[in-house]
């Protein structure tokens, strides 16, 4: 398989929140400020790159029936890393992302990288596809974080860009706008979608 | 007694999982279709999560704390519970196949549900005791077992209505998760 | 057979796993001891600028302490030179989205030094500017430690601080755990 292909399926055409809907807790949970979403897409790209290429490198010692198991292990401890680094070296992130990062081991995303890409590819192809996979939920979860943001506090990665008489709808940073604008743009990006295809 | 009914009451309505801190929104979305399904899952969850948090508590306590291996935690905990739902889908395929026709095909699905493990994680992080870790599950899989029921019966209705093409199926049940929660929201400052 | 290869397999991984999570635990755990350490005393430096020095207390009277105010976790000898200048508390009280921890400072003649919020998880732009908004944490500044703090929309009595509009849960979550500090403050360190 190209390259290319694997990069445009994680960002666009399989895009992990806009399309096939997986992971979605840790997205609407941590989304509540853009730089927040930015690190938990960070996060996430780290741990599902490093399992698909792990899994990729011992795939054919794992007996196909253990291979579950197998997979959750090797997650686990590279989110067990990522929390202990984020603790030490980014303590303010840490506290903001919360229980979201040990989630991160039943994020649906990367278990499903590794058993429908990572168990059957080599490891190149993985490391790209876990990536590209990473970076598109980063990209959508940034999205959602920024759009969220901007309603809801009128900032941007905390700065302010609405000057002081702009009077944010706190609906939005709460839960309820988070469902919400989350579905709005799940509706939207469908639409450009289905345009460009009839093209 | 006024701590437990609190933890309960907080985990069911005030801090539901599903409409105020997110967890388990894949299964809520997946299996929130049909009433019947919802119901199944409702009753799965519930049952493996109680379990998993006494169980996940235990190990917490009695080896992870003992040892000083607290690091281990994640890794230990979906252990557990992975195995936990493979030896409950045993159990119930022995003891009982009416049971196992109708909760079957959730068991291998709850793993991967984050009520589950986030309870078992937010229990120990809380500093609870054994009654309130129990207590605080049985609210956490209630609240996710009414979020269920609830959203099944909006979205019966929803498949009869006119919806703008383009949020058809998961965009129009997020607005309307998201519209519940704006319900949910009322009962903040209850506890 | 098989059953053997199956074991052998999950043991190496497991063995693997934990040996990788011990190597980064190692280089990890200092660090975060140490960022914890710092977290609450940088915040207390803050406070009293012509500190010095900043000393634990007593372990008696600090669990005599802890044992009688559910808010108090922590308390500093602030010291300058050799005189004391003031005591220091970190306390954790319930916010609208978990535990807020805060650290008080109060000079040894009555008045508030100052307070900061060093750890929330309120609701960003609203609940956050508990920590995020220094006009918050200014209005307790100078206050006396006499009589309950209470919270209102203009404050200016000397037990009055700042309510932040849309934030009362977070205001008064802030409120609670400086109020146990003071009272701890007053039975147990003012003249």
């Amino acid at each position: 398989m190209k390259f290319s292909k694997i990069i445009k399926n994680g960002i666009i055409s399989e895009n992990p929140i806009f399309v096939s809907l997986i992971g979605m807790c840790s997205v609407l949970a941590v989304s509540s400020s853009a730089t927040n979403s930015v690190a938990m897409g960070a996060s996430v790209i780290a741990v599902l790159t490093c399992s698909n290429i792990v899994i990729s490198l011992i795939r054919k010692l794992i007996p196909s029936e253990i291979r579950i198991p197998v997979f959750i292990v090797v997650i686990a401890t590279f989110v067990t890393i990522v929390d202990m680094f984020l603790k030490a070296f980014a303590p303010d992130i840490y506290a903001a992302l919360g229980i979201f990062i040990p989630l991160i081991v039943v994020n649906c995303l990367i278990l499903a990288r590794a058993e429908a890409f990572a168990y059957s590819n080599g490891i190149i192809a993985s490391a790209v596809d876990g990536f590209s996979m990473g970076l598109g939920y980063t990209l959508a979860i940034t999205i959602l974080g920024m759009l969220r943001e901007i309603l809801g506090a009128g900032t941007v990665f905390g700065i302010s860009i609405f000057g002081s008489s702009f009077q944010p709808a706190a609906v939005f940073v709460a839960a309820p706008g988070a469902f919400i604008l989350l579905g709005i743009l799940i509706g939207i990006f469908r639409t450009i979608q289905k345009k460009v295809a009839a093209n | 007694m006024g701590s437990i009914f609190t933890i309960l009451i907080s985990t069911i309505f005030v801090n539901n999982y599903v409409f105020a801190k997110f967890l388990g929104i894949c299964p809520f979305l997946g299996v929130s279709s049909k009433m019947e399904t919802a119901t199944g899952m409702g009753v799965a969850v519930t049952f493996v999560t109680t379990l998993a948090s006494i169980v996940t508590f235990i190990i917490q306590k009695y080896i992870l704390d003992v040892l000083g291996l607290g690091y281990l935690q994640t890794i230990a905990f979906i252990l557990v519970i992975a195995s936990l739902v493979q030896f409950v889908e045993m159990a119930i395929k022995k003891m009982s196949p009416t049971l196992y026709n109708a909760l079957g095909v959730y068991l291998p699905l709850i793993t991967t549900n984050c009520v589950v493990l986030g309870v078992a994680i937010l229990n120990i992080q809380e500093g609870y005791t054994l009654i309130e870790t129990i207590i605080s599950a049985v609210g956490a899989s209630l609240g996710f077992f009414l979020a269920l029921v609830l959203m099944a019966g909006v979205r019966e209705k929803l498949e009869l209505a006119d919806i703008p093409e383009a949020l058809v199926g998961f965009p129009i049940t997020l607005i309307a998760t998201g519209l519940m929660s704006i319900a949910f929201s009322g009962f903040a400052g209850l506890v | 057979m098989k059953i053997v290869r199956y074991a052998v397999v999950l043991l190496v991984v497991g063995i693997f796993a934990g040996g990788v999570l011990a190597y980064s635990n190692s280089i990890t755990a200092p660090i975060i001891a140490e960022q914890q350490k710092a977290g609450s005393l940088g915040a207390f430096a803050e406070l009293f600028p012509e500190a010095d020095d900043f000393l634990t207390i007593d372990e008696t009277l600090l669990s005599e302490i802890t044992s009688s105010n559910s808010f108090v976790k922590e308390v500093y000898e602030v010291k300058s030179g050799d005189e004391t200048i003031g005591y220091g508390f970190k306390t954790v009280s319930g916010g609208y989205g978990g535990d807020i921890i805060t650290v008080s400072g109060f000079n040894i003649d009555g008045t508030v030094a100052g307070i900061r919020v060093i750890e929330n998880s309120e609701t960003p732009g609203l609940g956050s500017k508990i920590a995020d908004d220094p006009a918050y944490q200014e209005s307790y500044v100078g206050k006396s430690t006499s009589q309950e703090l209470v919270v209102v929309a203009s404050p200016v009595a000397d037990n009055e601080v700042l309510l932040i509009s849309g934030a009362t849960v977070s205001s008064k979550g802030v409120l609670a755990g400086v109020n146990g500090a003071r009272e701890a403050f007053v039975n147990f360190f003012a003249n």
